[in-house]
């Protein structure tokens, strides 16, 4: 089956594979070929791509859509997807930790703004540590 | 026949005038190749989410969401794209008069017709005509980002929603070349049926039971206003490349006329520099002639 990531600042993997997982709004989904036609919404998190011939590759989805046509092309739309390259792990860690200092300590004084700012920051973060360590493995 | 002094100045003027348009040039390719790079960046995004689009679209009747309703088109909303500076050759009034003539033909089969510019020329443009203008967005084009095309989609989003407007439509040039431009006048909103998706190059083959998660209501929800934003931006990104493209070509075009000019003012300097030596020769001969006798 086909896989394909667009951006809006390019298409970030194209090529086929065995099978992908995905992470959906209510969960983690495995796809594999003749996968039902789907359309559905994606939360910040890993996707890993199984890829015919070679280990996993692992990218960093931040929300958007994955769209399943025919069973056989898989095509994610999401407005920013980052490879295990692409990712500093220690700034990753560094942002992870003023987010949840932030977050441990919010009680009434934190707006709901805020809060969600800062919840988004650490699932970034923690994604980012995931599969910022997937580099080289 | 203009003095030399006259020749000089003019030479002196329109070499300056050529150095400018050079420099316009090259500043608009470069500025050109950076938009042309976003805009062939964001095509295939644009296009798979107009698949998802075309497929949800084809799956819902026009009640299953506020974006596909389709009322009488009775008040409008024209949304203009120009740019805000001129010297891009035909750029702005090529537009301008697309925007221009449309309302003419409609005016009369819609009770109101509101207009959006972005960029000043649109703005001088329909102010000169007396033309009421809604909103003047001069701050977009600078840097044209997709978080400022969001805001102008939300808006124009939720005033379709408010019932303030039955159609939405988007007046810009788009991007064929560097050296072409073509007027497109998209309706945003109600969003289009499958068919003419498709249409624009779009690959789906649509089928029947299509599973959607968290749920069809909530996808629609998201997916609907989201591909109007991009839809904006994307036609931002088009409009830059056409200005930069036709600012080039104007350019270029001036600096290719001056630079004839210039061949033709000297040509015209060193003759009169030649009749007056003649003239000054002659009196010198005739001078001497007439010491002789």
């Amino acid at each position: 089956m086909h896989i394909e990531i667009v951006t809006p600042i390019g298409v970030k993997y194209s090529g086929t594979a065995r099978g992908v997982i995905v992470p959906g709004a209510l969960g983690d989904m495995g796809i594999l070929p003749g996968h039902q036609p789907l359309l559905a919404a994606l939360r910040t998190g890993a996707c890993t791509v199984d890829v015919e011939g070679h280990d996993q590759v692992v990218l960093l989805v931040d929300g958007g859509y994955v769209h399943v046509t025919e069973g056989q092309k898989v095509v994610i739309t999401t407005e920013l997807c980052e490879t295990a390259q692409d990712i500093d792990v220690e700034a990753a860690r560094s942002a992870l930790e003023s987010a949840s200092a932030v977050l441990a300590q919010a009680r009434e004084d934190v707006s709901t703004a805020t809060w969600t700012l800062k919840k988004r920051a650490v699932d970034l973060a923690t994604t980012r540590i995931r599969v910022g360590s997937t580099k080289g493995g | 026949m203009p003095s030399l002094k006259n020749i000089r100045r003019r030479i002196a003027s329109v070499k300056s005038n050529a150095k400018i348009t050079r420099a316009m040039k090259l500043v608009a390719a470069a500025k050109l190749r950076r938009a042309q790079e976003r805009l062939m960046q964001l095509r295939p995004y644009a296009l798979r989410l107009g698949d998802m689009i075309a497929e949800l679209a084809h799956q819902s009747d026009s009640t299953a969401h506020a974006l596909l309703a389709h009322r009488p088109a009775r008040r409008t909303l024209l949304l203009l794209l120009t740019s805000d500076r001129g010297l891009a050759g035909a750029f702005n009034s090529n537009v301008n008069k697309a925007a221009n003539a449309w309302m003419q033909e409609h005016k009369t089969q819609r009770d109101h017709i509101e207009l959006r510019i972005v960029g000043k020329k649109g703005r001088d443009y329909f102010r000169s005509k007396n033309v009421e203008i809604g909103t003047v967005y001069t701050d977009v084009l600078t840097n044209v980002t997709l978080e400022r095309s969001s805001q102008i989609g939300r808006e124009v989003v939720a005033a379709y929603i408010d019932e303030k407007f039955d159609e939405v439509l988007l007046v810009y040039n788009e991007f064929r070349s560097a050296m072409s431009q073509s007027i497109r006048l998209d309706r945003v909103l109600p969003v289009q049926a499958a068919a003419s998706v498709e249409a624009e190059g779009g690959t789906t083959q649509l089928t029947a039971d299509t599973l959607y998660e968290p749920s069809k209501a909530e996808v629609l929800d998201a997916l609907l206003p989201m591909n109007i934003d991009i839809g904006i931006y994307r036609a931002l990104l088009e409009s830059v490349a056409s200005e930069m493209g036709a600012r080039m070509t104007a350019m270029d075009a001036a600096t290719k006329n001056a630079g004839e000019l210039l061949a033709r003012i000297t040509l015209q300097y060193n003759r009169a520099r030649q009749a007056i030596i003649t003239t000054e020769l002659m009196e010198i001969t005739s001078g001497a002639e007439s010491l002789k006798g």
